[in-house]
């Protein structure tokens, strides 16, 4: 037998063609004339398998981006972490007896005064609700409040996700009615001990008011949801609130495109946001070998994934207290929020629109003027602000406003494709609106602007259409009727 | 299709009838049979007279509400293979219906599957597997009707049939995959998508009753076998859940079917084969363009041939199908029949083609348009060989043998209304499986012949599907260390033993307690393809905006990737300036180029195991009239072994060495460049060819001559074998030498070119007799004086003795006794004296490169 097996294994390793370089081979399909599918399958599988690589090449660098490489130093000073680090080796693990098994893992209690880049934990306790809600546009969230919230990251073998991929840490803090926060880390030791760690998590989960995660909505969420459904268990995510930063922080932060930090990934965003600056990090996409490492008797790498996992939990916390503060632009004690408060007031507008709150949106600071800001995100909160004011009924202060936009525009030496829309959009809304009180002339001396403004930039297709759709409105109104019977 | 017998079949068959009295196949067949000129093309005609059905009364266990809507739409009783298959079904048999198209086989399935609907209340589930995306999305309209049929007169809770593929919009996946009664979908979505997410398919699995299976006979060859594997995975899954679903399976009419359902699905099947579908009567007749030049065996075209004869076949009070092998040659018919629209009493408009690349829409419209009669001639590929609905035509035209009696036999089932007559005409091409066909037409209405090749054991293909199969869910070993107590692998020998290798040598897996845990980070199914390693193709990409151009096997990238080589794309030239061999790409620049390149390639096979063998004695059958012996030779004396057939594995070393320019047309060498690149090499299984040393030398094989003769017997072996081994010619590789380093003697090696092989050189062995008969055939029925493109190949190729020399083989090899299987003499050379081509020496015996042009 023995010798069999290791006769079989030499001719897989033949055949499998394994340390050449090249995968295991083989040609096409032989036996049968290629089906031909007039245009559709058996390739598509193909297709959409080199679909589904780039897709989870873009989720990876997403998330990988959670980590830089290890030992890699960072721009900006190199500062000594403020929170512990000296957690102990993994042996520090603690086992207890939960209700379906043991159960292992590790817990922290942190002051409230701890800090966590120059953010103190505590100071997630002024978040307003209302500044989540509208950044996030999920009107559920009204009723978080930091005492109520689960902040949840967790670690997993892969990011494809399916029946394979495992989730092996599942970090989760939150604050203790007496200030402290506690922050759990739930740790698998083996595929075997996978019940009771998916309860305990299930249990924790299941007491949050909030779930805080980051991008946990896109990928945390579903890879514990897939551990769950395999072993029989409901999801504790129905009709949870869940707020994931992700998004709302990206709006904040200038949303689409790079914004002024490059990428939206919760490393750069606590740098520049928290100001908080990770030394030796363990990259995250190192996680999945460290704990197949410790699998097989060498857990040399587990204690970074430990503290990669913590880090992350914290920096949800300080993220969750800065989102929080999104209305008022101030922290506690007054200071400034760190980043750029016209990209600020552009998103929280821009959010509000999306909820279709136009008077909220102009209740939000829209009377603030930014006369230093980039020409292109200050024309775009006008943009912004003008169409609130002609949806509340303040027209006239509305038009001048979008008609100034056009006008600052046409003054900007080489405006960028963002000026020449926003200036577009603004001709466009004001034609609307002119042509709306029947002012015929106004109306198409915007449309006008606007077609001006579309030869030098052309436009979406809605655009298009839109201009189009007033062109032959303007014609209707302003040529002269036939006669009847003519 | 259960719409043949709805209320449009009748239609149809209102159609069939022309105003003016004669019906119009039977009206073409008296002109093809009564002018000349088609007399003394159509070497064969075939009749079968009209065919009444057998009926049987519904299963008294069909629910009446299901058996009304079966009447709501035209059937009034079942065809008696019909009930049988139901009633087997609903038994509890796994079942495989292999009966022609068209006799009714969606019925064999879609009842049972209904019928437990009802009698769970819903709580059944079943799951369809298409081999296209067309025809699933094509049988969702089908069963939706009869679903609301159902609900019309019940008034209970509706049953959902959903298609599940790459279209499918992930909005709607969430809704299909808790409430999707019948789940309709292909082999490469249950492979990547639904398998590894079993845990979101829950409700599926729980009350998965029955997995139909469709078109069993295009599972085959490596495809094949990885679909084999994949249900065994799902089966594993099923269990999972505590499901225990039979196979219902539908197959053209192939060889053995039984043990091919056997190989696929791991476990016997009830077969039911006897189709008692009415029928009209059917003409077929086997066309042979005429010779125009006997000397070279140079035939007329068969595209050429066809548009003569579609002024005959075609007409407007009656539909003609035309099938042609390629895109181009549709593209091409379909003009020509355009332009001569007018002669054929024809709109251009009623003359459409159909191919793969059209949009979805184009075809949807074509095909209504075959269904209600708008449509009068379309030129297919084999795009529409496959069961989509578009009723049933009148007359079909096969431009060439499709190359498989199952795909003749399905394109053919594509004429013939109820109660009308229909013609089939197959064009013969100047290539030796159609000429052998015009020969012998009776090869096409006898028993199939063809042995399908499925080995789901293929070690390459198991070790990559159990991968697959561990991500899913872990293995157990039992108390012995085998896979025992598994649902599916447990009787899968070395399961066990991959298992270990993928936890030990590959790292994929972590073995605790006894389990085999998926232990990486990665998404197996993504890697791992049905059809092969193909990503282990090369894409050939334009230089600088990366766009593909193309694909090629890793083997044939070999002549065809190397830098320097002209690239060729619908008669665009492109030259080959960078080959980044270990990614698996090539880089190409549109270039104006008069000439073309041909690589040369020196094939190396090294037996590495002999496993199976038969021979014959030189006693048992002396060679007739052996050549003449040099002056003062002694005869041979008639002892020793005559010749032998073997089966085992080899290791194939491809090199290429030199490529040659040579200029379009004039075919003029005007240069030539040197290849670097490494070897490609190839584990595989083969079948092997020898003959004694003095066999040879008395047939002639010796010599330099003979040596080529020896190798174009091996062309035309290859060339004909899809006659007997459902297989591409492409899918065998060739090598032959007049003295073998491993027998010491001519031998000839056909190899399957997948790694590990399929088991093509089992079914070769097995057919040896047949072929090299058929062979003998094809080259004596030749009309060329010496060697031509339908027999051994032309004279420029073989030389001159080149056609003699092969029938003088063919004459000793396929005549006197059987060979007597033996004891493989030879043990097996032990592992680790693979040699790899770097100790390939000079005098490393090479052969002709064994590789065909792209
Ligand atoms: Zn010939």
């Amino acid at each position: 037998m023995a010798g069999r097996q290791k006769n079989l294994a030499g001719r897989l390793k033949r055949l499998r063609r394994e340390g050449t370089g090249a995968g295991p081979a083989g040609a096409r399909v032989i036996g049968s004339e290629p089906i031909e599918t007039a245009g559709v399958e058996p390739t598509s599988a193909n297709t959409q398998s080199s679909a589904r690589k780039f897709a989870l090449g873009r989720l990876r660098e997403r998330l990988q981006g959670r980590g830089q490489a290890y030992g890699e130093s960072s721009s900006g000073p190199r500062t000594q972490p403020t929170c512990p680090t000296q957690l102990g080796p993994p042996k520090d693990l603690v086992s207890w007896e939960a209700t379906h098994g043991t159960c292992q893992g590790r817990e922290a209690l942190l002051s409230g005064t701890d800090m966590h880049g120059d953010w103190r934990l505590q100071e997630a306790h002024l978040a307003d609700p209302q500044a989540l809600a509208i950044m996030a546009q999920d009107p559920r969230l009204l009723a978080a409040s930091s005492g109520d919230a689960l902040f949840l990251d967790t670690e997993t073998t892969g990011l494809a996700g399916g029946t394979g991929t495992w989730v092996f840490m599942v970090g989760l803090g939150r604050f203790r009615p007496d200030g402290t926060f506690e922050l759990w880390q739930g740790f698998l030791p083996g595929p075997e001990a996978e019940k009771p760690f998916l309860h305990e998590v299930a249990r924790r989960i299941g007491e949050a008011g909030t779930l805080v995660s980051f991008f946990g909505k896109s990928y945390d969420q579903h890879r514990l949801l897939d551990r769950f459904r395999l072993h029989g268990l409901p999801s504790p995510f129905e009709n949870r609130r869940h707020l994931d930063l992700y998004h709302p922080l990206k709006r904040l932060c200038g949303g689409q495109g790079p914004g002024p930090y490059g990428d939206h990934k919760l490393q750069t965003l606590e740098r520049h946001l928290c100001g908080h600056q990770r030394v030796d990090d363990l990259p995250g996409s190192a996680a999945p070998e460290a704990w197949f490492d410790f699998l097989r008797g060498d857990p040399h790498r587990l204690e970074g994934v430990f503290h990669h996992n913590f880090l992350d939990v914290l920096s949800l916390v300080t993220l969750y207290g800065y989102l929080g503060q999104a209305l008022t632009g101030r922290r506690g004690d007054g200071r400034p929020l760190s980043g750029s408060e016209l990209l600020r007031t552009l998103a929280l507008v821009k959010s509000s629109c999306k909820g279709r709150d136009f008077s909220g949106a102009l209740r939000l600071r829209g009377a603030k003027d930014f006369p230093e800001g980039p020409l292109e995100q200050v024309l775009l909160l006008d943009r912004l602000r003008g169409e609130c004011l002609l949806r509340t009924g303040a027209t006239a202060e509305g038009e001048e406003l979008l008609e100034s936009v056009h006008l600052r525009a046409q003054g900007a030496e080489e405006p960028g494709e963002r000026v020449k829309r926003s200036a577009l959009e603004s001709a466009q809304l004001l034609a609307r609106s002119a042509a709306g009180r029947q002012e015929l002339v106004r109306a198409a001396e915007a449309h006008q602007w606007a077609g001006t403004w579309l030869s030098r930039w052309p436009g979406l297709v809605s655009h298009q259409h839109a201009q189009e759709r007033m062109g032959i409105r303007l014609d209707r109104s302003l040529l002269p009727r036939p006669a009847p019977g003519a | 299709m259960i719409a043949g017998n709805g209320p449009e079949a009748s239609l149809k068959a209102a159609l069939g009838k022309t105003k003016r009295g004669t019906k119009p196949v039977e009206r073409i067949v008296a002109e093809l049979k009564r002018e000349a000129r088609w007399r003394e093309r159509i070497v064969h005609w075939h009749e079968t007279p009209e065919r009444h059905g057998r009926q049987k009364d519904f299963p008294a266990r069909m629910a009446p509400e299901l058996i009304e809507v079966l009447r709501q739409r035209g059937v009034e009783s079942l065809r008696a293979h019909q009930a049988t298959a139901i009633e087997a079904a609903l038994d509890g048999q796994d079942v495989l219906v292999a009966t022609p198209t068209a006799s009714g086989k969606t019925v064999c399935y879609t009842v049972p599957v209904l019928q437990r609907l009802l009698e769970t209340n819903g709580q059944a589930r079943a799951l369809f597997l298409y081999p296209t995306k067309a025809l699933a999305q094509d049988q969702t309209v089908g069963l939706t009707a009869m679903i609301e049929g159902l609900g019309r007169q019940q008034g209970n809770q509706a049953f959902h049939a959903f298609t599940y593929d790459g279209d499918t919009p992930p909005s709607v996946r969430r809704t299909l995959r808790d409430r999707g009664h019948m789940v309709l979908t292909n082999p490469w979505m249950l492979h990547q998508g639904i398998l590894p997410n079993h845990s979101k398919w829950a409700e599926l699995f729980k009350g998965l009753e029955y997995i139909i299976v469709d078109e069993v006979h295009s599972l085959s060859g490596v495809f094949g076998s990885s679909v084999a594997n994949v249900l065994r995975r799902l089966v594993r899954i099923a269990a999972h859940y505590g499901a225990h679903p039979r196979f219902l399976a539908s197959s053209a009419t192939v060889r053995e079917p039984a043990a091919h359902a056997e190989r696929l699905f791991g476990r016997k099947v009830t077969v039911v084969d006897e189709d008692a579908s009415p029928a009209g009567k059917r003409y077929f007749a086997v066309y042979n363009p005429p010779l125009l030049n006997p000397v070279a065996g140079l035939r007329a075209s068969a595209l050429e041939e066809a548009r003569k004869v579609a002024k005959v076949i075609c007409g407007s009070d009656h539909q003609t199908i035309f099938f042609c092998g390629r895109r181009t040659a549709v593209e091409v018919l379909t003009r020509y029949l355009k332009e001569g629209a007018k002669d054929m009493g024809l709109k251009p408009s009623e003359i459409r083609g159909y191919r793969g690349g059209y949009l979805p829409n184009m075809r949807r419209e074509i095909e209504a348009g075959l269904k209600d009669g708008s449509v009068k001639v379309v030129i297919s590929t084999n795009a529409l060989e496959l069961g989509i609905d578009i009723g049933a035509l009148d007359v079909a035209v096969l431009v060439g043998y499709p190359g498989s009696q199952a795909s003749f036999w399905q394109r053919a089932g594509r004429v013939g209304r109820r109660g009308g007559p229909s013609l089939v005409l197959q064009l013969a091409r100047s290539e030796p499986t159609d000429q052998y066909l015009a020969a012998h037409p009776e090869y096409l209405f006898a028993a199939p012949r063809e042995r399908l090749g499925l080995d789901p054991d293929n070690l390459v293909l198991l070790s990559e599907q159990l991968k697959c199969a561990a991500f899913e869910l872990p293995f157990q070993r039992a108390e012995d260390g085998t896979l025992a107590g598994d649902p599916a692998f447990g009787q899968v020998p070395d399961a066990a033993e991959v298992l270990s290798y993928l936890a030990e040598e590959s790292g994929f897996l972590m073995e605790r307690e006894r389990t085999f845990f998926w232990m990486a980070d990665a998404y197996p199914a993504q890697d791992v393809s049905l059809a092969g390693g193909d990503l282990d193709n090369v894409l050939i990409l334009e230089q600088g905006s990366e766009r593909a151009l193309g694909e090629t096997d890793r083997e044939s990238s070999l002549v065809t990737c190397h830098e320097g080589a002209i690239y060729q794309v619908q008669g665009v030239t492109w030259r080959i300036e960078t080959f980044d061999h270990k990614n698996r790409r090539a880089y190409a620049k549109q270039v104006e180029s008069d000439y073309y390149t041909e690589a040369q390639t020196d094939t190396d096979v090294r037996v590495l195991r002999l496993e199976e063998c038969s021979r014959r004695d030189r006693a048992d059958y002396p060679v007739a009239q052996p050549m003449p012996l040099p002056e003062g030779a002694d005869a041979f004396d008639q002892v020793g072994e005559d010749t032998s057939v073997w089966r085992g594995e080899v290791h194939v070393t491809t090199v290429a060495t030199l490529y040659k320019k040579i200029r379009f047309y004039t075919k003029e060498n005007v240069g030539a460049g040197e290849i670097h690149l490494p070897p490609e090499e190839l584990d595989t299984e083969a079948f092997m060819l020898t003959l004694s040393s003095e066999t040879a030398a008395e047939l002639g094989a010796s010599s330099a001559d003979g040596g080529t003769a020896w190798h174009a017997l091996g062309e035309l072996m290859r060339s004909t074998a899809p006659l007997f081994v459902r297989c591409q010619p492409s899918d065998l590789g060739l090598s032959t030498q007049v003295r073998s380093t491993h027998f010491g003697r001519p031998t000839l090696v056909l190899y399957d070119r997948v790694q590990g092989g399929v088991g093509l050189s089992d079914l070769l062995l097995a057919a040896q007799r047949e072929l090299l008969a058929a062979c003998l055939d094809v080259v004596q029925r030749c009309a060329c004086e010496r060697g031509c493109p339908a027999c051994v190949g032309p004279v420029e190729e073989v030389g001159a003795e080149g056609k003699a020399g092969v029938l003088r083989l063919l004459e000793h090899l396929s005549k006197g006794p059987a060979l007597e299987p033996c004891e493989p003499a030879e043990l097996d050379a032990p592992e680790d004296e693979v040699i790899s081509a770097k100790d390939l020496g000079p005098e490393g015996h090479v052969t002709r490169g064994a590789l065909l042009p792209e």
